[in-house]
């Protein structure tokens, strides 16, 4: 039975692999960065695994060291790994990418898929090199980007499309068989680091794109007049409110948007 | 942020401009001729419509110290190489606008060689720029289609309404204190095209002779043949069974006989 070991902070991947009986998951880490609930820990518990956090590459390859031998390593929302580190387990380390590569490579690309009205993307399985998500292609899935969507269900239809490819691509991967394609061109967004703000004067379209990124993250930030407020909807009207939490915007366009906190 | 813009074309500034955290405080650039400036603008003229200070980059590159305060510098075409000792004078960086998907295609005159190369893709590259020609980490990549009948000057407009997209981004990653991330692949480096590479060798077949045509189009100088010791530059060519006796001008090439259909006027070749 080949031997599989997890990185990351996917708890859909991570569960899907907990459950694979024709693999052992023989470890698992997240990154000292990633908020992770006790239900992950629960989780290992259940199927006898060891999830520990690491802080950066040196941690990681101690921890592959002592899960060895390791036939693959599986990435799905880590930070970058190493080459050499990415190099250890016999087959290496793949990395489940929610995009459709090449296009969008980089650290955030549901924020960027979002702003640039995309209506569909999908999940990568690429092999890991010294690039960003610039390793052959192993498997990829597509999935439709609705006006409805924001980030939150993106990261739903990704994790789905994510589960669904390994499981219909991990046993080749694992047997050497899948069919390797070039990643090149494409794409690359710089990551997301700071909460997005709304200034007056911007597009009605990019504002209304830019609230359906930040849905997972309380929103964007508005200076109204009492301060910096949190937003993350747009109402039809200023009156049907209380005044103080709608707060008028006015676009490039000239139209004003009423903007106000749904929670 | 404490902005220059280095460069002559006009088509991203205003972008720049617009862009609520960039405070333009000064243009290097100069004056250009009619011709380039129909085409791709001026970043002189910008600045005199817009009241912000311009100087020409010999006077740029001999102030010693960074003008106007500035912390960043954004760069789009500019005509010389930036020294180690004035990359240093910007501590947000300068950031370069590529017209190819680097690694591949770095060097001066990126998109007119990826249509003599015949490719059917491009992009634009986003990148700090370091002492090497285009060699910086990259801020952000788009792909851009090449259709097999289009002209540099529709590819040009392509990567730049990309760049336009992608410019609020990167603005962003650059105040977050983005570092970029490594050009990754081969590195391919062209040289800046010359006149002498416009010219039709019987050598080439008629797709590269279509694909030389369409990479130098108006106003760059054209792809061109001898006649008789006189440079004809052609602008387009048709592809025929087989020469006619007739006053029109034949190409006989590898796979084939073109028919040179237009050729550049006396004032379109002063302008090009």
């Amino acid at each position: 039975m080949k031997r599989v070991f997890f990185a990351g902070s996917n708890k859909a991947v991570f569960s899907y692999l907990c459950r694979r009986e024709d693999i052992r998951l023989v470890g698992a880490v997240v990154h000292a960065s990633s908020a992770i609930g006790d239900d992950w820990f629960d989780e290992a518990k259940r199927f006898g695994i060891e999830l520990s956090e690491v802080g950066n590459d040196r941690e990681l390859e101690k921890r592959l060291n002592e899960s060895a031998p390791v036939d693959l390593g599986v990435c799905a929302g880590f930070e970058m790994i190493g080459v050499e580190v990415a190099s250890i387990p016999e087959m290496g380390f793949v990395n489940i990418h929610p995009s459709y590569l090449p296009w969008y490579r980089g650290a955030n690309p549901f924020f960027h898929v979002i702003m640039n009205g995309e209506t569909w993307s999908g999940v990568t399985i690429h092999e890991i090199d010294a690039g960003v998500d610039s390793g052959l292609i192993l498997g990829q899935r597509k999935f439709e980007v609705l006006v409805g969507d924001d980030i939150c269900s993106l990261i739903e239809k990704a994790n789905e499309a994510a589960v669904e490819l390994l499981a219909s691509h991990l046993s080749a991967i694992l047997d050497g068989t899948i069919e390797k394609k070039a990643n090149q061109g494409g794409s690359y967004y710089p990551p997301i680091r700071k909460r997005q703000r709304i200034e007056p004067g911007m597009g009605e379209e990019y504002i209304r794109r830019l609230l359906r990124t930040q849905t997972c993250y309380g929103g964007c930030l508005f200076a109204s007049e009492s301060g910096d407020v949190e937003v993350d909807a747009i109402v039809e009207s200023g009156g049907r409110d209380k005044p103080s939490r709608v707060f008028p915007v006015e676009t490039a366009e000239g139209s004003v948007l009423y903007l106000t906190f749904l929670g | 942020m404490r902005t220059v813009f280095l460069g002559n074309d006009d088509t991203l500034i205003g972008h720049l401009d617009a862009l609520p955290t960039i405070d333009l405080v000064g243009i290097v650039a100069e004056e250009r001729s009619e011709v380039d400036e129909r085409y791709f603008g001026s970043a002189l003229e910008y600045g005199r419509a817009n009241g912000i200070p311009v100087i020409s980059p010999s006077a740029f590159h001999g102030l010693g110290k960074v003008p106007w305060n500035a912390e960043f510098a954004f760069c789009q075409g500019y005509c010389r190489k930036i020294p180690k000792s004035i990359l240093d004078w910007f501590p947000r960086g300068i950031v370069n606008f590529h017209q190819s998907l680097l690694p591949d295609l770095a060097g001066r005159h990126p998109l007119n060689w990826a249509i003599v190369r015949g490719d059917e893709q491009t992009g634009v590259t986003l990148h700090y720029m370091a002492e090497d020609f285009d060699a910086g980490p990259i801020l952000a990549q788009e792909e851009v289609a090449i259709s097999v009948t289009a002209t540099v000057i529709e590819v040009y407009r392509s990567t730049i309404l990309a760049g336009q997209r992608l410019l609020p981004q990167v603005v962003q990653a650059v105040q977050d204190g983005s570092r970029g991330v490594p050009q990754v692949g081969e590195r391919r480096y062209y040289s800046p095209r010359s006149f002498a590479d416009g010219e039709i060798h019987p050598g080439h077949t008629c797709r590269q002779v279509f694909d030389l045509i369409r990479a130098l189009v108006y106003p760059y100088p054209g792809a061109w043949v001898k006649v008789g010791g006189e440079i004809v530059v052609v602008d387009s060519v048709r592809r025929v069974e087989a020469e006619r006796a007739d006053d029109s001008l034949y190409l006989k090439q590898q796979d084939g006989v073109l028919e040179v259909t237009s050729v550049r006027g006396r004032e379109e070749l002063a302008g090009s």
